[in-house]
């Protein structure tokens, strides 16, 4: 029996789209679900919108789905409960009829042979209801068990929760294969491989870190299709005692009595921005982003350098496409021609929008695989200086204490091919632990280590501050800050150096910056 | 040698096969334990208290595969202890101008081998060059000290002493493919053992360009050196090899995975064994052919015994590197080229690469470049810049026609005008035609041009701002090979 929370939302949602069509106007309803398996509260229409554009795109365009609840091997049929969703639009549930489940007959399950599977459950669904299923949806006994588990105090739950938990429950599903969705999604597959190369880490804690990174923000999104405004609301703070609080919230402009039919971008952002009172608003294209996301799950896992490449450069022709594909208000000073002009009398161009993006991510990818080859094994390390600052660092075990996370990354033949992350008490066992020392007993384990790779978490947070978040009121800063940080081993460390690094070491700021920009901006201004 | 040994060494070659094993595991550590398994097992080779020398290949401060892999080397410095070896030595000559040292700093080499028990040698004595207080008399006595000359069909080299000195030698060869001889064979990874300047070819030899006597005269040289001293053990490494473009990585580049390695006591054996699982006609390559001509004992691929994997079944067609320069097919380049020795071909073919990999957007920027090389290539269309490089082609192409260029005097268009106007005849004079020396000329100087001085003059003619790729790669490249220990290297290398 699922959770009846979920069930009641679940059914909940249901009726709205079977009478949506028969709604006035069902832009202005102010009805309120939660996203499924989330604590996240949205507007019924929204929700149906969310539906309509993401099903189809991401886990299957056709209509009619059918839904095999599983029981233990051993019995003579597993089918415990059908469930079959037909749905007039591909994505859009409405109606679930609870079929006898003697109609289909399942011994054992055969991840391999799923076809022979779906073919089966189709004939016995079109001879029953006259009706095709596109895709069938199994789940074992123990994903019912794990979801109840899951959703019991899900709507009590902060974000943060919310995303360690989903996160986890995702992961098991995959791992311990609980859910078969066939024909196999592009997203599960990603997931799928993409645990594999993960190995033994754990996506709550990678989740941990990368929320660790992130520095505090206030920002909201204001999402763009022709016929749906979404906007986003995303916020990060940090208590005293720096513990993380997130918020998002799904908004449509009728909720904010905002009429977007402007068509002046920049006004309609600064109009959110009043309302919400967000520091940042976004504006970006619905088609771009999930174009994007499309892309970064078709990605093949492990992860070949011509396709991170081919993203990359997707990526940074995002980034420079800024008042074209995407805006921003208030405008970053980066942007200002008289600024740009001035400094470029001093022999400095920065002109975000002719980024290179084509010719940036081969520099990245030639230098990699000229240092440290087509198959390495690299150590990264993230440390955490402000843990001394507050004094919950004791001297002896200094670099011990600071470190954060140790990951291990192989490559093999030009492709990411696996993750480790590594025991702390694995690498530091004297004292003054040497970078020469971690190196060694690393490489006792896993093989020769190409090189040994230190961030410091301040370090990423200012690099995702000021080139992410465009936070900053000098257009000069935060080249300076993060080059200077670059050149602190407080910050920052590679070992062996190599010889780039060596030369951001001794070279001026300066001078780096003048050798770096015409690599990263074209010179033509066409 | 009496006539009792010669008859010994003649019956037991008759009647012993050469043998070679192609093993193959899931790692290149499995295959070469199994391989050396299956050829008897390490202590076949290597005896207690031997001192034993691993020439691996090292050319560039790089990743793998530009140089050996450094799991295969630990494995067998392993195996070497646990067979009682009393030394384990490990070295060899990088690229010309390039001191060990720099490398082993920036891959960390001497430490790592240290802690398997190895020792890496410099042989180029680059350890006591950053000695400050050093001077050129006791450079002369380290150098005398740490080479032997050694004269073999009426050449000399200079020999690592400790090379000759040891008991085991042991070529451990990653094999990638190589512009000139197709892949990197176990014969040009035993060449390294010389100093680089003495495996240049002199300058009389590259006279003669249409029967490539650059090249005969390389790998006469090639042989010459395996003559010194034959390795006990050789390994062909070709679990992973570069392929496309190599032997270094190059855009072009691509890694193919085997799982294979090529194992025997006789290096062209082995390169026999390594061309076949390439599906390569050993006819094809000249290194084995010059050898059938000279006393070395060549084996018939039929006489050699082939153990482990079957070679029918293994068979691995690869990508080897273009012939031609104009297959490179670098951006804003049309190459011309006359008859090339294979030393400009070799460099030219590694400046292209380089080019095409390293300086994207400069080459985005410098658009219509005409590539001259050879003697007596072909005359290029009208370009924006025109490449002489070599000797060759500079000496060859002073009477084309792109050396000069025309310039038509312009028009008086106010006096034309003026006599439209007045309705006056108009005049006869034909607009003056003024030839210049074209100036929009590189030249790439040398027989053939050295890599770094190429790039150099490269900067040096469109300007830092017209190369930014070039330009940062040149400061970077000053680190490691300009110097005081290059300095200090150019002397050692003179003395």
């Amino acid at each position: 029996m699922i959770n009846k929370n979920f069930k009641d939302n679940w059914l909940k949602i249901l009726r709205f789209n079977t009478n949506r069509e028969i709604l006035e106007d069902p832009e202005n309803v102010k009805e309120y679900f939660r996203i499924p398996l989330t604590p996240i509260s949205i507007n019924a229409n929204l929700l149906y919108q969310f539906f309509e554009l993401l099903y189809p795109k991401f886990i299957n365009d056709q209509q009619h789905i059918l839904d095999i609840i599983l029981m233990d091997d051993d019995k003579k049929n597993m089918v415990q409960n059908l469930y079959l969703y037909e749905t007039r639009k591909a994505g859009i549930h409405e109606t679930v009829k609870s079929l006898p489940p003697n109609i289909i007959k399942i011994k054992s399950l055969e991840p391999e042979n799923l076809d022979e599977l779906f073919d089966k459950a189709q004939k016995a669904i079109i001879k029953e209801f006259n009706i095709q299923i596109s895709s069938i949806r199994l789940f074992r006994k123990e994903t019912i068990e794990l979801v109840n588990n899951y959703c019991e105090r899900i709507e009590e739950i902060s974000v943060y929760e919310f995303l360690e938990h989903f996160l986890d429950l995702i992961q098991k599903l995959i791992n311990q294969d609980l859910v078969y969705i066939y024909p196999e999604p592009i997203i599960i597959k990603f997931l799928r491989s993409s645990l594999v190369l993960l190995d033994k880490i754990q996506l709550q804690n990678l989740f941990k870190i990368i929320e660790e990174i992130i520095p505090e923000f206030d920002l909201s999104l204001l999402i763009n299709a022709s016929d749906v405004k979404i906007i986003i609301h995303l916020q990060k703070q940090l208590s005293k005692f720096k513990k993380s609080h997130l918020a998002i919230r799904f908004l449509t402009p009728p909720e904010l009595n905002l009429n977007l039919n402007n068509l002046d971008i920049k006004e309609n952002l600064n109009l959110i921005r009043r309302i919400l009172k967000t520091e940042k608003v976004y504006y970006v294209n619905q088609n771009d982003i999930i174009s994007f996301i499309s892309d970064f799950f078709e990605l093949a896992v492990p992860l070949k350098k011509e396709n991170l490449l081919f993203l990359l450069q997707r990526a940074l022709f995002g980034f420079r496409s800024f008042e074209n594909h995407w805006d921003m208000v208030p405008r970053p000073k980066i942007y200002n021609t008289l600024i740009r002009f001035i400094i470029r009398l001093f022999g400095f161009n920065i002109n975000l929008k002719k980024l290179s993006h084509w010719s940036i991510p081969y520099i990245i990818f030639n230098f990699i695989d000229f240092h440290f080859g087509l198959n390495s094994k690299i150590l990264f390390i993230i440390t955490d200086q402000e843990k001394s600052k507050i004094g919950r660092v004791s001297r002896n075990n200094i670099f011990k204490n600071l470190c954060n996370h140790i990951f291990l990354l192989k490559f093999e033949e030009s492709s990411l091919k696996k993750i480790y992350t590594i025991n702390k008490d694995e690498l530091f066992s004297d004292k003054y632990e040497l970078l020469y020392s971690i190196k060694e007993k690393v490489t006792k384990k896993y093989g020769y280590i190409s090189a040994v790779i230190i961030f410091d978490k301040f370090l990423l947070q200012n690099i995702i501050k000021y080139f992410f978040f465009s936070d900053s009121k000098f257009l000069f800063y935060p080249w300076f800050k993060i080059l200077k940080m670059f050149k602190n081993e407080k910050f920052f460390r590679i070992y062996p150096e190599f010889p780039f690094y060596k030369l951001i070491k001794k070279k001026r700021t300066i001078t780096i910056l003048k050798l770096l920009l015409p690599l990263l901006i074209d010179k033509h201004e066409f | 040698m009496n006539c009792e040994t010669t008859f010994f060494m003649f019956t037991h070659s008759k009647s012993k096969k050469t043998e070679v094993v192609i093993s193959k595991g899931n790692t290149p550590k499995e295959s070469l334990l199994k391989g050396i398994e299956q050829l008897g097992g390490i202590s076949k080779f290597i005896s207690n208290d031997d001192n034993v020398f691993i020439k691996f290949n090292l050319n560039l401060p790089a990743g793998f595969p530009t140089n050996t892999n450094f799991d295969v080397l630990e494995a067998l410095i392993i195996s070497c202890k646990e067979a009682g070896a009393n030394n384990i030595y490990l070295g060899s000559f990088p690229l010309r101008g390039i001191p060990l040292k720099i490398i082993s700093d920036l891959l960390n080499m001497k430490n790592y081998f240290e802690t398997l028990g190895g020792e890496l040698i410099f042989l180029d004595n680059s350890d006591t060059l950053e000695n400050k207080n050093i001077n050129q008399d006791q450079l002369k006595k380290i150098k005398s000290e740490s080479l032997s000359l050694l004269q073999i069909n009426e050449n000399e080299f200079f020999v690592p002493t400790i090379i000759l000195n040891s008991n085991k030698f042991i070529s451990v060869n990653q094999i990638n493919v190589n512009p000139l001889f197709k892949l990197n064979l176990s014969l040009l990874n035993i060449y390294s053992i010389i100093p680089p300047r003495h495996q240049v070819i002199g300058k009389n030899a590259k006279e003669n360009i249409s029967n490539d006597q650059y090249k005969k005269n390389l790998i006469s040289n090639i042989l010459d050196v395996y003559e010194i001293k034959q390795p006990h053990l050789v390994i062909n490494d070709l679990f992973y090899i570069l392929e496309g473009a190599g032997p270094y990585i190059y855009k072009d580049s691509k890694i193919k995975r085997t799982n294979l390695m090529i194992i025997g006591d006789n290096a062209i054996a082995v390169d026999k064994v390594t061309l076949n699982t390439l599906n390569i006609e050993i006819e094809s390559s000249e290194l084995i052919s010059q050898a059938n001509n000279r006393n070395i004992d060549v084996p018939k691929l039929s006489n050699i015994k082939i153990l482990g994997e079957k070679l029918e079944d293994i068979k691995t067609p690869i990508e080897l590197c273009v012939s031609e320069l104009e297959d490179i097919k670098t951006r804003s380049f049309s190459i011309h080229s006359g008859n090339i020795c294979s030393g400009c071909f070799k460099q030219a073919y590694h400046l292209l690469n380089f080019m095409k990999t390293y300086m994207e957007k400069d080459l985005k920027y410098n658009i219509d470049n005409a590539f001259l090389i050879g003697e007596n290539p072909p005359e290029p269309n009208k370009a924006n810049n025109y490449f002489l490089f070599g000797d060759c082609a500079i000496k060859n192409t002073k009477n084309y026609k792109f050396r000069k260029i025309i310039i038509k005097s312009k028009k008086d268009l106010i006096q034309e005008a003026k006599k439209k106007i007045l309705k006056e005849s108009k005049s006869k004079k034909k607009p003056k035609i003024k030839e210049k020396q074209n100036k929009k000329i590189l030249e790439l100087p040398g027989c053939p041009p050295n890599f770094f001085n190429c790039l150099e003059l490269i900067i040096k003619y469109f300007g830092k701002k017209n190369v930014p790729n070039l330009n940062l790669l040149t400061h970077i490249n000053r680190l490691w090979i300009a110097g005081d220990l290059n300095n200090k290297l150019k002397i050692w290398e003179e003395l």
